[in-house]
């Protein structure tokens, strides 16, 4: 009688919402964007000059506020970007590509961006926004990656397959936009893509990155709008996670405010959104019939009488 | 032939049963571990280790707790059964030796 119990449950909770998974794409955007610039010293022949101990404050960025940069002049890198997101915890990720969409205008620094060899690498650790800096970014790990492929129109944009990086992704590593330095460029190769961070607003700014993660769910997941909060980390505004087919990308929502010191009452917002992602182990689901089979066979068990097998009659 | 009559003792199936207890509590473990360990992001760490670190750990307790109580309560049966056993065998000398006076 349990046991059929058993199978009538695990058949229920367990065999039917596997039937009934589907695959949903989730749309991620970056939580923080940054690009660096290498130390121009490096450059040189007499190598890097030791700036330890020294600020490594660069300059102004001579760009567009809110726009992010991978570059190489001369066949030399010239600006890489990194990319955090916030991915939520997923069953089973299937896949994940990421697009970025290009700005081709000269004024934001774009120069021959459909010769560019952009390298999609993970990197663990943190970022902090910043835009041009010459400090010494998070370590590429580039022995997993993907390659960004230049696609002209309708809009021009960065497409990665990022199915390589799934282990890294689920591992919530971000991601490095390098240049290729294995591509196939010569010592007078210029080439550089623009993009734009998801706080840049101004009009005719381009959206910002999208990464979309392919994931196996039932229906809640990317359908059903129940909030679930997804925690804000670090300082800045934590990414929307929207399901498939709300293009907000092309809406421009405007930026939270920034505290300004010397503004009081100004405070920095941060939008939580959340999708249902069920159990990582449907099995669970099972527990209460555990339950109501264990308790008996224990109380039984504890109640039973131990005595050893028939005793032998003396002889 | 052995392995069949230890199986047909009363205690196997229980000792058994709290075993699997003690070993589904370092499974959960196990599996709170590899749900940490796969991401950086706390909001499912903490789930993870509450319900596999905790809920693994009150598992191989309660798991173990009861094999310890079983063997305690067979221990005792078979004590029981052999005083019993001796009882019985002190009572069958007696019968025998007042047959032999009379």
């Amino acid at each position: 009688m349990v046991a059929a119990l058993m199978v009538v449950g695990g058949t229920t909770f367990c065999v039917l919402p596997q039937a009934r998974a589907s695959t949903a794409t989730m749309a991620l955007s970056p939580s923080v964007e940054a690009w660096y610039e290498p130390d121009p010293t490096c450059s040189t022949p007499l190598g890097c000059v030791s700036t330890e101990g020294l600020p490594t404050v660069a300059g102004p960025s001579p760009y567009p506020a809110g726009t992010m940069h991978v570059a190489t002049r001369a066949g030399q890198e010239a600006a890489r970007s990194y990319l955090s997101f916030i991915v939520p915890p997923l069953a089973d990720l299937r896949g994940a590509v990421l697009e970025v969409p290009l700005s081709e205008d000269p004024a934001d620094g774009s120069v021959a961006p459909s010769s560019s060899q952009v390298l999609v690498c993970p990197f663990e650790g943190t970022i902090v926004p910043v835009e041009g800096s010459r400090a010494t970014p998070p370590t590429a790990l580039c022995a997993t990656n993907a390659r960004a492929v230049y696609v002209p129109g309708p809009r021009p944009h960065l497409h990665a397959d990022l199915g390589s990086l799934r282990e890294q992704l689920e591992r919530g590593a971000g991601l490095a936009l390098v240049p290729d330095p294995a591509g196939p460029s010569a010592a007078t190769d210029a080439w550089h893509v623009v993009f734009s961070s998801h706080g840049r607003t101004n009009a005719g700014s381009t959206p910002a990155a999208v990464l979309r993660l392919l994931v196996a769910s039932d229906e809640n997941v990317g359908q059903s709008p129940t909030p679930a909060a997804v925690p804000h980390i670090g300082t800045t505004t934590a990414p929307p996670l929207r399901p498939e087919g709300m293009s907000a990308p092309e809406v421009n929502t405007p930026a939270a405010p920034i505290a300004q010191p010397g503004t009081p009452g100004t405070t920095t917002t941060a939008r939580t959104r959340a999708a249902s992602v069920g159990y990582a182990y449907p099995v669970v689901w099972l527990l209460p019939l555990a339950f109501v089979t264990l308790v008996p066979a224990t109380a039984r068990a504890l109640t039973r009488d131990l005595a050893p097998g028939p005793r032998r009659t003396p002889a | 032939m052995r392995s069949s009559a230890w199986l047909r003792d009363p205690v196997a199936a229980s000792l058994a049963l709290f075993a699997g207890l003690a070993v589904a509590g370092f499974v959960a473990i196990g599996l709170g571990w590899r749900v940490t360990a796969r991401t950086l992001l706390l909001a499912a760490q903490v789930p993870a280790v509450i319900s596999g670190a905790l809920g693994g750990l009150a598992l191989v307790t309660v798991g173990a707790g009861l094999f310890v109580v079983q063997v305690g309560r067979r221990l005792a049966a078979v004590e029981r059964a052999e005083t019993e056993e001796l009882l019985d065998e002190a009572s069958a000398l007696l019968a025998a030796a007042k047959g032999r006076r009379a």
